[in-house]
């Protein structure tokens, strides 16, 4: 039954994952590459960069829509959507999930967006200053919109549960994922969630230039965060979609792995300035400390945090005072890895591509690498892991920001087989 | 603008260029309709705009619609264009 309000006993865990990033596709690639330390940052190819200040992203080389999808399907979509298509049809397959077999009712698509669909929009906009009104292509109207991935994920899988998407920028991987779980919550069984972003095109990177938190630095390297010398950060494309689904719907599938569990959320806004970095860390440490409260565990129970990472200097100081401010003690101690700097910046799929990190964490018990950074900053006192580590993970926290001062932290927790409850532990539904 | 009679081999052009059929896609059936084809009301907009950018023609929109089929299109095209040469 689906409700207004979570219905006690549900628990949402995490049951699939399909990423697409630029330093894999697929979730084997992708995770043999973030464990070695190979990075998917270089010099931008997919226009020509010179006259810009940015010069270097985190692409995605060798995808190919239709390895994925249908010609028509390609021919109405964005980038930025094929790639959402392509990570759900990973994660659909990594939770031997079929739609067909469900309920169309009991499956939900919640995922975030921060830009939308950049180059077929800019493509048709062209055609509009060209050519005039009547050349703009039917297809722009559904193409180029922020709701454009969730719907063409309904569409294709028959989805029709409560669906939305979130805007939120770099938070929004995990503002999605607890909406997701929320749903799963009131009742409904799966949500395909998470997000994407391809936001590697000319228009799309002069809007982002405009922030002035790009690097100008024309080096792999350039994305340091918590370094003395951080430059600011790259750009990236790609992200993670997940399958979250209620733990009770995993057991009756017959789910043996499932990677791990929701276990808690917090989120607030800094209500400061839509680009400036806030003046005080209290609300990323108020997100970070709501999450653990939702989690109902102490801070010494983090095995793990993937870190925002901003890669610039003042809001990488205000990340390293949140963490200590929520974490107490136990904040100089934890290991801390920001794996994007393998990938870039990637927006609206940057978080859920550190949950999923998250997840194979634990699943792997490896942490993965935090790249290029060179000396912290004296005011950056944390232990920043600089080479993949062995560590048994159970619970891990992942932190992320958005333009316009969203702050989100995210608790994970790993469930292994032996952590599956049986019959007599599950209420009725 | 093209003056030649409006064809199948047109429209089939059209269908795989803008609307994103494979060539093996699209019928040599002339009776069958667009949305027998599995085109929705929007891929029908984009073949309107298409015919209005490259043949000239102009469709009010209550004329474009789904259930015409690919030789009452290609009909109505040569017909539009006659009208528009007459006026």
């Amino acid at each position: 039954m689906i409700t207004s309000m979570p219905q006690r006993g549900r628990r949402a865990v995490i049951t699939g994952v399909g990423v697409v990033a630029p330093n894999g596709i697929g979730n084997d690639a992708w995770w043999a590459a973030t464990t070695a330390g190979t990075s998917g940052i270089g010099r931008i190819t997919r226009f020509d960069p010179s006259r810009y200040t940015t010069q270097f992203a985190g692409e995605v080389d060798g995808f190919d829509a239709l390895d994925y999808i249908e010609r028509r399907l390609k021919m109405q979509t964005d980038r930025w959507t094929w790639m959402g298509l392509a990570a759900t049809s990973m994660a659909l397959d990594d939770a031997s999930f079929r739609p067909a077999e469900h309920d169309p009712y009991s499956m939900s698509v919640i995922t975030a967006s921060s830009s939308g669909g950049n180059e077929f929009g800019q493509v048709e906009i062209q055609k509009l200053w060209a050519k005039g009104a009547s050349h703009v292509g039917a297809y722009q109207s559904i193409a180029w919109f922020y709701a454009a991935t969730t719907g063409q994920i309904s569409i294709s899988h028959g989805m029709k549960g409560a669906s939305g998407v979130v805007v939120s920028e770099g938070a929004g991987g995990l503002d999605a994922l607890a909406h997701g779980r929320r749903a799963v919550l009131r009742g409904i069984a799966t949500v395909v969630s998470g997000g994407v972003e391809a936001p590697i095109g000319p228009y799309a990177l002069t809007c982002q230039m405009a922030t002035g938190r790009l690097s100008s630095v024309k080096d792999k390297t350039a994305y340091r965060p918590f370094d003395g010398q951080a430059t600011g950060y790259v750009p990236g494309e790609g992200g993670a979609i997940l399958l979250v689904e209620s733990l009770e719907s995993a057991r009756r599938r017959g789910v043996r792995e499932i990677y791990g569990e929701i276990l808690g959320y917090g989120a607030t806004h800094d209500g400061h300035h839509p680009w400036a970095c806030p003046p005080h860390a209290a609300q990323l440490t108020r997100a970070i400390t709501l999450a653990l409260r939702d989690a109902r565990i102490e801070p010494d129970e983090v095995d793990v945090v993937f870190a925002d990472g901003a890669g610039s200097r003042g809001w990488d100081e205000l990340e390293a005072r949140a963490l200590h401010a929520a974490l107490g003690n136990h904040a100089a101690v934890v290991p801390i890895s920001v794996p994007k700097t393998m990938t870039g910046r990637l927006y609206a799929g940057g978080a859920s591509l550190d949950v999923a990190a998250a997840l194979f964490t634990m699943r792997h018990g490896l942490i993965p690498p935090t790249v290029h950074v060179d000396r912290l900053a004296p005011d950056c006192a944390l232990n920043i892991v600089r080479t993949s580590q062995r560590a048994d993970v159970r619970t891990a926290l992942v932190v992320a920001r958005g333009y316009g001062g969203f702050n989100s932290a995210l608790v994970l927790r790993r469930m292994r087989a032996a952590d599956i409850p049986n019959d007599n532990d599950l209420e009725d539904q | 603008m093209n003056e030649a009679p409006f064809t199948y081999d047109d429209i089939k052009h059209i269908l795989v260029e803008r609307i994103g059929f494979l060539e093996s896609e699209v019928p040599d059936d002339l009776s069958i309709s667009f949305v027998e084809l599995g085109m929705d009301s929007l891929a029908v907009v984009e073949l309107q705009l298409t015919l209005q950018q490259d043949y000239g023609v102009t469709i009010p929109d209550g004329d474009a619609h789904v259930a015409v089929s690919l030789q009452e299109a290609i009909d109505y095209v040569n017909r539009q264009r006659q009208l528009d040469r007459v006026v």
